[in-house]
């Protein structure tokens, strides 16, 4: 209660010294505009101040990072001080958390009733942090939270289809009846791009000592997720992960994003605390993932997003979890600009930069996008830290010009399932799925940056599933090799399918491999398989 | 030659008309209400006979619109997709991107105007029985002849109905899997992959 009060102490000083909440940069003297921020809930929101609404209580953000339980204490009475009330606005019904949009539930989407907390039990409902009823109640409180911070920033939500939260989900939402306790510990944002008829779903997995329904940082990225789409239109930034690429740029920057959200809307800088206590291979108190600088390998880019040929593709949490530090350096120099709005300006120059990002963004699109959002909000008063954060942070942007193209061999590889196995057979139309083994070299001394390979065909007999992939930078002399004999070997590959009916009586259709990166010259592979 | 010079009047004043028109497209407040009203199939054409964007992006009468709107602090997206019966159709849309004050600033168009599908009902039951019944690579105890819609692909001047649906993959049995299946051969015409992990 101190600290609140002592941040209310900090924006009462403030307001007094700026008039009426309405401040100017420090930098050079440009106006920045604050008209499209919502300050009062803003700074609500900073405060933990949820008023509206019916009141419950919880341990936010979770047990491990309250201020109140600052030690890790889970007697009943210490759980019982730490709580507290926050409400729940805009519920609509008297069966269960929902409102028009969002709908909380256990296991699936058509959960029995008793499973559910009504709004008038909610006291009863949050007396312990492992059952279920706890979490709907975090869930409701959480989702209702951030769409309110977002929305005070200026941006609206995708509310076209209902969003439901499973808390303990079943692996199939739409499964009524309950299956096992899930041993999977995780959580799903589901976008359903191509089911238009279904609503959106956010899946959390793991009936374990800490539950992730009961930590607001897991809601507030998977919403991420959903806020990424909506700011993006659903244009399809990440539409090659959607469609199954191991490894792409913009699958690190959905991921980015989605953290950054829950670590700038926390102020705390990292996320997950509280679930990695269920990971044995996190150290006791470490979170999951960290904006903030730690003594680790995701300070500087090459570490993150170069191809070894020992561990394959970079790991796209590994290449978020940069771009997160990053982001909180740009956030960092608002916050020390202006204290009380920086944040603000930094999110909302941020998220404003995510709308400007096309399909299958990659990180120079991202930066570039940053930059412009800048220039477009604040006058381009940034313009030089953000490039500098990127160049800190070792980000070589498309890196130095490469005279030649990266070679590239392919062979089509079928694969076709019978009898509950998958077995290898003839790349034609008897297959179900045709990957490609693949090798890719970079013949130049330099760094090739960011590798992607692509099918692009225009012919309909030819039906593209995962149609990009990318690989990451790949370092002078080295080379990609993707090959095996087995289904799994061939998941970081690009496949298709044939479509015979689609070929108007050819017997063969065609297409092209693409190899290409932001500093080598493309390479173009034409192929063709019989149908 | 005199003659000539009265022209460039007339040609200056057409022009500047003509411009007018395009501005109050991308004035939101103007122009959306222009659009939204416009696109409602039962709105008749005005007095003046201005072209309505559905008949500037040539939509097809039975075409249904829906339009959503996605606000940001550097202006507005509008997104229109749409449907056929109810029908949702997938592979086109028309996004257009205005800044704050107002100025159209990317116009994206995939609209086609494929041909109207004939939707039978009680075929499309017997086709997603038949499909879930056949063993397969993927399970598909969720595919019900409602979740249809229609594809669009490139190279292909119509649309296919498809099954949009969850399925299991036995090739990737712990990876949450959406399939749209065409409903008269099963073939599976796009894959989509549940990724977006904590």
């Amino acid at each position: 209660m101190k600290l609140h009060l002592a941040h209310t102490a900090l924006f009462l000083v403030s307001l007094l010294t700026t008039g009426c909440g309405m401040r100017r940069s420090h930098s050079g003297g440009l106006e920045i505009n604050v008209q499209a921020l919502n300050l009062q809930t803003l700074r609500d929101f900073r405060l933990d101040r949820f008023s509206q609404g019916p009141q419950a209580y919880l341990v936010i953000p979770n047990p491990i990072d309250s201020p109140q339980l600052k030690a890790f204490d889970f007697s009943p009475s210490a759980f019982q001080h730490a709580q507290v009330a926050v409400g729940l606005p805009g519920l609509q019904t008297y069966s269960a958390l929902d409102n028009s949009f969002l709908k909380i539930r256990v296991h699936s989407q058509f959960d029995s009733s008793d499973l559910l907390v009504k709004p008038q039990e909610l006291t009863s409902a949050t007396s312990n942090i492992q059952d279920p009823k706890y979490s709907q109640v975090m869930a409701y409180h959480a989702v209702s939270s951030i769409s309110d911070y977002v929305k005070a920033l200026g941006f609206s939500i995708d509310q076209s289809r209902q969003l439901y939260v499973m808390v303990r989900s079943n692996t199939n939402p739409e499964q009524s009846t309950t299956s096992q306790t899930s041993q999977e510990i995780n959580a799903y944002y589901v976008h359903n791009t191509l089911q238009p008829q279904k609503p959106r779903y956010i899946q959390l997995f793991g009936d374990v000592q800490y539950p992730l329904g009961a930590d607001r940082d897991v809601y507030w990225h998977e919403f991420g997720h959903l806020f990424n789409e909506s700011i993006s239109a659903s244009r399809g930034i990440d539409d090659a992960g959607e469609k199954g690429a191991a490894f792409t740029e913009a699958g690190a920057i959905h991921e980015c994003l989605a953290d950054y959200l829950s670590e700038t809307a926390s102020q705390k800088g990292y996320i997950g605390r509280w679930a990695a206590r269920n990971l044995s291979d996190i150290k006791p108190n470490y979170p999951l993932r960290a904006a903030l600088s730690l003594n680790d390998s995701k300070n500087r880019f090459s570490s993150v997003a170069t191809y070894q040929t020992s561990q394959g593709v970079p790991e796209k949490y590994d290449v978020a979890e940069w771009c997160t530090r990053v982001l909180w350096d740009i956030r960092s120099q608002f916050e020390k600009e202006n204290k009380e709005t920086g944040a603000f300006l930094s999110d909302r120059t941020i998220f404003a930069a995510v709308g400007m990002l096309k399909k299958n963004a990659s990180l120079v699109d991202f930066k570039n996008a940053l930059l412009d959002s800048d220039k477009s909000l604040n006058q381009g008063s940034h313009v030089s830290f953000i490039s500098n954060v990127f160049l800190t942070r070792g980000f070589p942007d498309r890196g130095t010009p490469l005279g030649q193209p990266l070679r590239l061999q392919a062979t089509a590889v079928g694969f076709k399932e019978f009898n509950n196995q998958i077995y290898s057979v003839t790349p034609n139309t008897s297959a179900d799925e045709i990957f490609f083994s693949i090798a890719i070299s970079n013949p130049n001394s330099g760094t090739a940056r960011n590798v992607r390979a692509q099918i692009v065909s225009s012919d309909p007999a030819v039906i593209p599933y995962v149609d990009f992939q990318a690989y990451g930078d790949l370092a002078g002399g080295a080379s990609i090799r993707i090959t095996g004999t087995q289904y799994k070997d061939f998941l970081n590959s690009v496949s298709l399918a044939l479509d015979k009916r689609a070929a108007s009586g050819r017997a063969r259709a065609r297409f092209y491999l693409k190899v290409s990166s932001e500093n080598a010259p493309e390479t173009t592979l034409p192929l063709e398989l019989g149908l | 030659m005199k003659k000539f010079w009265l022209i460039i009047p007339i040609f200056l004043v057409w022009f500047l008309s003509s411009e007018k028109q395009v501005e109050s497209f991308s004035k939101p407040s103007e122009s959306v209400l222009q659009k939204e009203t416009a696109l409602s199939p039962e709105t008749q054409p005005t007095q003046e006979k201005t072209p309505t964007p559905s008949e500037w992006w040539g939509v097809q009468r039975y075409h249904e619109i829906q339009t959503e709107s996605f606000d940001s602090p550097l202006g507005r997206t509008l997104v229109y997709s749409f449907s056929q019966n109810g029908v949702p159709i997938i592979g086109m849309n028309i996004r257009l991107k205005e800044r704050s004050d107002g100025a159209l600033i990317e116009e994206e168009n995939s609209y086609r105007p494929i041909s109207e599908i004939p939707i039978h009902r009680n075929v499309l039951e017997e086709q997603a029985t038949h499909l879930k019944s056949q063993s397969g690579r993927y399970q598909l105890d969720g595919l019900t002849a409602d979740s249809l819609v229609i594809l669009v692909r490139e190279g292909l001047k119509e649309g296919e109905l498809a099954f949009a649906t969850s399925a299991v993959d036995k090739a990737r049995p712990g990876v949450p899997t959406q399939l749209l299946i065409r409903s008269d051969d099963g073939k599976i015409l796009r894959k989509s992959l549940g990724r977006k992990e904590f």
